[in-house]
């Protein structure tokens, strides 16, 4: 049978082949001391190593949905970036008990999906199977967490489909600016590092150093298991903990695990411009906001709402219905751990007949961003964006897998997985006020990119992705 | 193939994923997914509404589809179905510039259209309790769009950049170039999007003689999927759509596919993407609707052959269509063994009859990948109404029974009537 790979920026090996299922792990553990609370329906569970298990039983749901959730901050990887990222495509490689080939072996039985995700933040594994292999698939998922081999063989084409990533980026005229910002906004924290990490760093990397990331970032303390599905607390609780209760190791000392600087002052705005391979250019705007875990985060999210989500948005009626600019075009809020960043984006063809001089857009999407400082919004614009944050923020809930990704991010990076639920609830209380306090006090320091397809003959090396002309 | 209406196409900046494994494995494991029912009712206008209940959820997804798509283009009118598609929005003799986007982001959904070949969808999803203030706006936008004329100019531009956004998306190309030989001569053969120079031509009255001619009532299917109940949704719908004047458009003359085989040819890299070397063949329309499922069959097979292998750059896909459809396969043009795999697959499907094993890792790949899509109210509604464009809306609940009843006999007669006919035509 095939494994389908599907990827929006990396792809891991295809992997096919039957499962064994492990009687053994599924005994009880012996001594386990659980500190179980229920909550409306969905319960938090910490096993005896210490990994935190969420259940959010859904009779209804045809699937169960299991989310891994490890905290593995760019911090690990300071000496090289894209490690974090090589680990995480590798996971499913060969491990201490089986074989890479015994590892699609036993996917291939469990069945479903399995998705891998990571941020600046942290890592996700995520398997949407049959209530029947529920357990077949904790233990597939829990032995990639726990003893990972990286296999040369693996993490060699994590590797590979890093680089590819990075290719891909540097077409995208949007993706180089909202790095370049990135970095500028977190210049020194590791939320500066490119997430793939650069060609240089790729070629650095090692088997040894992969295990050592593993070893050092994939720890039961920094492990969260979102669970969604038609099973009941009581069976995620005994499966999960059969499944980790050789989930040994500890974190290591704050001083041997480089732990993130402050993120920088910002003293005013500032300005890149670069050239990629793109056919388009862009410009790209960014602000830094309050983190995922801050009140304020709601009110941040509804004015990025107000200027860019949606055809009905500042930006899109002021700049695209209004003078005819830009295809592609919005606003969007990255929610991190320890930082929040507005990115407001529009994409042109600066070839075609009676394109607007970039200089031109630049000021355009200033003007609509900052001018929610001079001119308040209305009632009924911040109705609109409330609204559609709300409701974008149920359809982002909508599948199982969905909502158990949710209460595992939120469990790991947000002080617990009730945040979710508050979140939605902070949403819907925003106010107009809470609006003009957020654009007053996060809609300063502001940080342009200005991207521009690269000149003919340019070095087109794939190690040269882009090419930073002004800093 | 879709060009989706643009939305705030998101940097997703900090944020990587990897899809390992979608195996259909789980889908024998799985319970028997509770039953579920379509309520159909056809207005006396000429109107289908299709209500697919959905349990579990508060949202509710509302999807209108015209039978408007660019194979429906006189010559003049290239590019019209999708410069139209942008124009619904624009606003109406009720609505200004912005209200119709506004009055649905103020229910919490973001309104979005779709052109394909053979259609062009209009849909959103909502909380349930919106659902008959989307459908009357919905309506309002398909049925009097103001076309006025300093709109469409600037819609214009806002559609030559979009041309510049697509050259990044190497699928678009693969399936452009496929298509073009396939149906050459024909509007199949043409991009759904019309090109620079057709967009840069294309006048106001063409945009508007389109719509005059192919938004009517007769042409149209109103789908809602998710947390309504049938009832009061077909009366809200009855409501929203029930005055528009009852017609439908002139019958377009059937032109069915032959079997026909082209390629290989190469489809060059643009930067984000590598080349690919393709094959593709066409296939019987879409209202043969066991042919259909078939080449569904024989594309997943190809799939395997296509991407099996390490960091493989393959795939395949069968595109169904009112006139004839595409079944397309790609793999990386250096992968000499993958391209083996498949032309021995292509062979050997159709000397003789694969394994039941075969046929049955298929359908359960096919039922996987299915229940994942209709997973979200959006996604069952856009399976209803891309089939009810095609006569069949309720095939989306029926695949697990018509899946079944194919058998290896059938997908071999079907691979050496379509996979063989012909000489392959080399590419462009």
């Amino acid at each position: 049978m095939r494994v389908a790979v599907t990827h929006s920026r990396l792809c891991v090996p295809a992997l096919s082949a039957t499962l064994v299922w492990v009687s053994v792990l599924c005994a009880a553990p012996p001594g386990a001391t659980p500190l179980s609370q229920d909550t409306g329906g969905i319960t938090r569970y910490r096993t005896e190593r210490g990994v935190r298990v969420i259940v959010s039983p859904d009779p209804a749901a045809a699937f169960v949905a299991i989310s891994v959730a490890v905290r593995t901050s760019a911090a690990d990887e300071r000496a090289a970036p894209g490690v974090g990222g090589v680990v995480a495509t590798a996971l499913f490689g060969s491990n201490s008990n089986l074989s890479r080939e015994g590892v699609a072996r036993e996917i291939r039985l469990a069945g479903g999906s399995v998705t891998t995700d990571w941020s600046a933040d942290c890592t996700t594994v995520t398997c949407v199977t049959a209530p029947s292999a529920f357990r077949d698939a904790m233990w597939v998922l829990a032995q990639a967490i726990k003893s990972a081999e990286m296999d040369a063989e693996t993490a060699s084409l994590g590797v590979r489909e890093q680089m590819a990533a990075m290719a891909r980026d540097a077409a995208d005229p949007v993706a180089v600016g909202a790095q370049a910002i990135r970095a500028r906004l977190c210049a020194g924290h590791p939320y500066a590092q490119p997430l793939a990490g650069t060609p240089e760093s790729l070629k650095r990397v090692t088997r040894s150093g992969l295990l050592a990331y593993h070893r050092t970032a994939y720890v039961p303390e920094s492990t969260v298991v979102g669970i969604v599905g038609p099973i009941s607390a009581a069976e995620a609780e005994r499966v999960a903990e059969n499944n980790f209760v050789d989930y040994l190791r500890s974190a290591p000392a704050p001083r041997a695990r480089r732990f993130p600087p402050e993120l920088p002052e910002l003293t005013g705005p500032s300005r890149a411009e670069l050239r990629t391979r793109a056919s388009a250019a862009a410009v790209v705007l960014g602000y830094r906001g309050p983190p995922l875990i801050d009140r304020g985060y709601a009110s941040f999210a509804v004015m990025a709402a107000l200027i860019g989500a949606g055809k009905g948005s500042r930006l899109f009626r002021q700049v695209r219905d209004s003078l005819g600019i830009g295809y592609r075009l919005g606003a969007e809020v990255q929610g991190l751990a320890e930082t929040g960043i507005l990115f407001v984006f529009l994409e042109v063809d600066p070839a075609r007949t009676r394109a607007p001089s970039l200089g031109d857009v630049e000021r355009l999407v200033v003007g609509v961003v900052e001018g929610l400082l001079t001119q308040p919004p209305t009632e009924d614009e911040v109705l609109r964006a409330r609204r559609l944050t709300a409701g974008l923020y149920a359809q982002a809930r909508e599948r199982v897998a969905e909502r158990a990704l949710a209460l595992a991010r939120a469990e790991l990076l947000a002080g617990g997985w009730q945040r979710d639920d508050g979140l939605r609830e902070d949403i819907e209380r925003v106010t107009r006020a809470d609006v003009e306090l957020a654009a007053r006090t996060f809609l300063v320091n502001r940080c342009v990119a200005v991207v521009r397809p690269e000149e003919p003959g340019a070095d087109r090396r794939s190690d040269a992705p882009n090419t930073p002309v002004s800093p | 193939m879709r060009s989706a209406r643009p939305g705030a196409a998101a940097p997703r900046p900090g944020y990587c994923a990897c899809s390992l494994a979608l195996i259909a494995a789980a889908v024998g494991m799985a319970p028997p997914a509770p039953p579920m029912r379509l309520t159909r009712k056809t207005l006396p206008n000429g109107v289908e509404v299709i209500v697919a209940p959905m349990p579990g959820t508060r949202l509710a997804a509302v999807d209108v589809w015209l039978l408007a798509g660019s194979s429906h283009e006189k010559p003049e009118e290239r590019g019209a179905a999708h410069f139209l598609e942008h124009m619904l929005f624009k606003g109406t003799p009720s609505r200004g510039r912005g209200e119709v986007d506004a009055a649905v982001e103020k229910c919490g959904g973001l309104l979005n259209a779709g052109t394909l070949r053979d259609a062009a969808h209009v849909f959103t999803t909502v909380d349930r309790a919106y659902v008959g203030q989307v459908l009357e706006v919905i309506s309002d936008a398909v049925q009097h769009p103001a076309l006025e004329r300093a709109e469409f100019e600037l819609e214009r531009t806002v559609i030559l950049d979009e041309f510049a956004s697509n050259r990044r998306q190497a699928g678009k190309a693969l399936y452009d170039a496929a298509f073009a030989l396939a149906y050459a001569g024909r509007p199949e053969g043409l991009p759904v999007l019309g090109d620079p120079t057709s967009i840069a031509r294309l006048s106001r009255e063409a945009v508007e003689a389109f719509h005059a001619r192919r938004y009517r009532p007769g042409a149209c299917a109103v789908v809602v999927a998710g947390a309504v109940e049938e009832t009061a949704t077909v009366d809200a719908a009855e409501r929203a759509f029930g005055a528009w004047p009852r017609s439908a458009p002139s019958a377009v003359p059937a032109q069915t596919a032959e079997p026909g085989s082209f390629g290989p040819f190469a489809v060059p890299g643009n930067g984000a993407e590598g080349p690919r070397v393709v094959r593709a063949w066409r296939t019987p329309p879409a209202s043969f609707v066991a042919d259909a499922l078939i080449a569904e069959i024989v594309a997943t097979l190809l799939d395997q052959q296509a991407t099996d292998g390490a960091g493989a750059r393959g795939g395949a896909e069968a595109m169904p269509g009112q006139a004839g459809g595409l079944l397309v396969v790609w793999c990386d043009p250096d992968d000499r063994a993958a391209r083996a795999r498949i032309e021995a697959t292509c062979a050997r499907l159709a000397a003789g009859a694969p394994s039941e094993a075969e046929v049955e890792a298929c359908r359960r790949r096919i039922r996987a990948t299915r229940m994942y899509v209709t997973e979200t109210a959006q996604g069952l509604a856009r399976e209803i109404g891309t089939w009810a464009m095609y006569g069949n809306p309720a095939l989306p609940l029926e695949v697990e029974e018509r899946l079944r009843s194919i058998t290896p006999a059938q997908v071999h007669e079907y691979a050496k009537r379509w996979l063989t006919q012909g000489k392959p035509e080399a590419g462009p």
